[in-house]
């Protein structure tokens, strides 16, 4: 295959993963002990860190985000650039670059335990961060209690997230070698 | 979810004339409303911006509860600001309730602040409500083209968009297709413990993605085999243009912002 075939197949995966993102997205599993259901979101985003790479992954995540912006409601049933200015908006930006974290710690190894400290670093601390920071700000609250709202609901979800995208990762093993750009 | 009503997002599928207008008249002129809100520092500057509202809202058809439901998730954000501006802010003491005290310089505070928000998320929406997704898309490629020359993808960026907002129903449809063959096959997606459910969710997502990147591949073959080699060049079949409409828009918007910033 021609490089640039090869550039277009990479683009289209990016393109299809973030419709897989906006599909995850309407996945919701209520968790018995919050009020704040599981969705699937951050799952996307670190399986696009995981499969796409850095670069790949962080566009797949922008391009979800652009989708919302432009009036579909990918954001827990809400969509259009108000979505954006609201109190989830720090998060959004949290998996552009959680994405490209995760791509970037993992390169391409199949090793598990990086994998797992990097879903962890990049798909849990790097979106919480800005996350709680968006929230505090437009909430006018303290870091603490916008951690109590905005983080710790989400733990066990986000955990569990973690080892099912690690999981689902060794599973699509098969196909991942045609999804990397930077492999050739 | 009605699969149909997905890709439309926010969009109201009706005639009028700022439906007509070209999205990036719209793209940019909600910018700029963006930018002269946060620059308006008097109270009747926000009575402009009101108006302008106002107008766009009348002349776009929109029905008002579709701008309510718009804010429905920031109400509390609005309220909360309110509430805190109006106590915190030190001032000439109004009223005192317990130990807090409303000042005349919260309230004001506290109304500038409300108003600032309200008319920032109703103009927002207005945006998606009037245009549909794929001609904002257009619209962002337009836009961005200028800075093509410092690295940004811009139709790299719009095929993308353009092709995932295509493909979402399909992967919807494909989703529920695999969950009731899974399910056929025993597959329980409903009960069970969280982790458990979690678990379950593998049979789902495996095939899942296999195919979505089946179709990326089928997809990419057949765009090469159509020639295609990226926005060097090529023509379009729907073509965006600027036409008097735009033209009127932006002089009364011009005209609004400038009387906004001035009173």
């Amino acid at each position: 295959m021609s490089q640039r075939s090869m550039r277009l197949q990479h683009l289209l995966h990016i393109a299809l993963f973030a419709a897989l993102t906006v599909a995850l997205s309407f996945v919701r599993v209520p968790l018995p002990i919050s009020p704040v259901p599981v969705t699937g979101q951050t799952l996307a985003t670190m399986l696009a860190g995981l499969m796409l790479g850095g670069r790949g992954g962080a566009l797949s995540q922008l391009i979800y985000v652009l989708i919302g912006a432009v009036g579909l409601p990918v954001f827990g049933g809400l969509g259009g650039p108000s979505a954006l200015m609201g109190p989830t908006g720090g998060y959004l930006i949290g998996m552009i670059v959680g994405a490209a974290v995760i791509g970037w710690m993992v390169d391409g190894r199949s090793n598990v335990v990086m994998m797992v400290v990097s879903c962890i670093v990049g798909g849990m601390l790097v979106v919480y961060i800005p996350g709680v920071l968006w929230l505090s700000r437009l909430m006018v609250m303290d870091l603490n209690s916008a951690v109590v709202i905005g983080v710790l609901p989400y733990l066990v979800g986000d955990g569990l997230k973690v080892v099912l995208a690690v999981m689902l990762a060794f599973r699509l093993r098969p196909i991942q070698s045609t999804l990397r750009m930077d492999r050739h | 979810m009605l699969r149909g009503s997905i890709t439309i997002g926010q969009y109201l599928p009706i005639e009028s004339s700022i439906h007509r207008l070209d999205p990036r008249t719209k793209i940019i002129a909600v910018l700029a409303y963006v930018i002269v809100l946060f620059l308006i520092s008097a109270y009747t500057g926000y009575l402009v911006m009101a108006g302008l509202t106002a107008i766009i809202a009348v002349l776009g058809k929109i029905p008002l509860r579709m701008l309510a439901r718009g804010l429905r998730p920031i109400l509390f954000i609005i309220v909360l600001t309110v509430m805190l501006n109006a106590v915190m802010t030190p001032g000439e003491l109004l009223y005192r309730i317990g130990p807090l005290s409303i000042t005349e310089e919260g309230l004001l505070q506290a109304g500038f602040m409300a108003s600032r928000l309200l008319l920032l998320i109703m103009t927002t929406s207005m945006l998606t409500l009037t245009t549909a997704p794929i001609d904002l898309t257009d619209g962002i490629e337009y836009l961005l083209g200028p800075f093509k020359r410092i690295g940004v993808p811009a139709h790299e960026l719009a095929m993308m968009m353009t092709i995932a907002l295509r493909f979402i129903p399909t992967l919807l449809d494909e989703a529920e297709r695999i969950m009731k063959a899974q399910m056929a096959r025993g597959a329980d997606f409903e009960t069970g413990s969280f982790i458990q459910r979690a678990k379950n969710m593998i049979p789902l997502l495996v095939p899942l993605f296999i195919s979505a990147f089946r179709r990326a591949d089928d997809l990419a073959l057949a765009m090469e085999a159509r020639c295609y080699r990226g926005g060097e060049g090529r023509s379009r079949f729907k073509v965006l243009h600027m036409e008097k409409l735009d033209a009127a828009a932006a002089l009364t918007l011009a005209l609004g912002f400038s009387a906004a910033l001035m009173v």
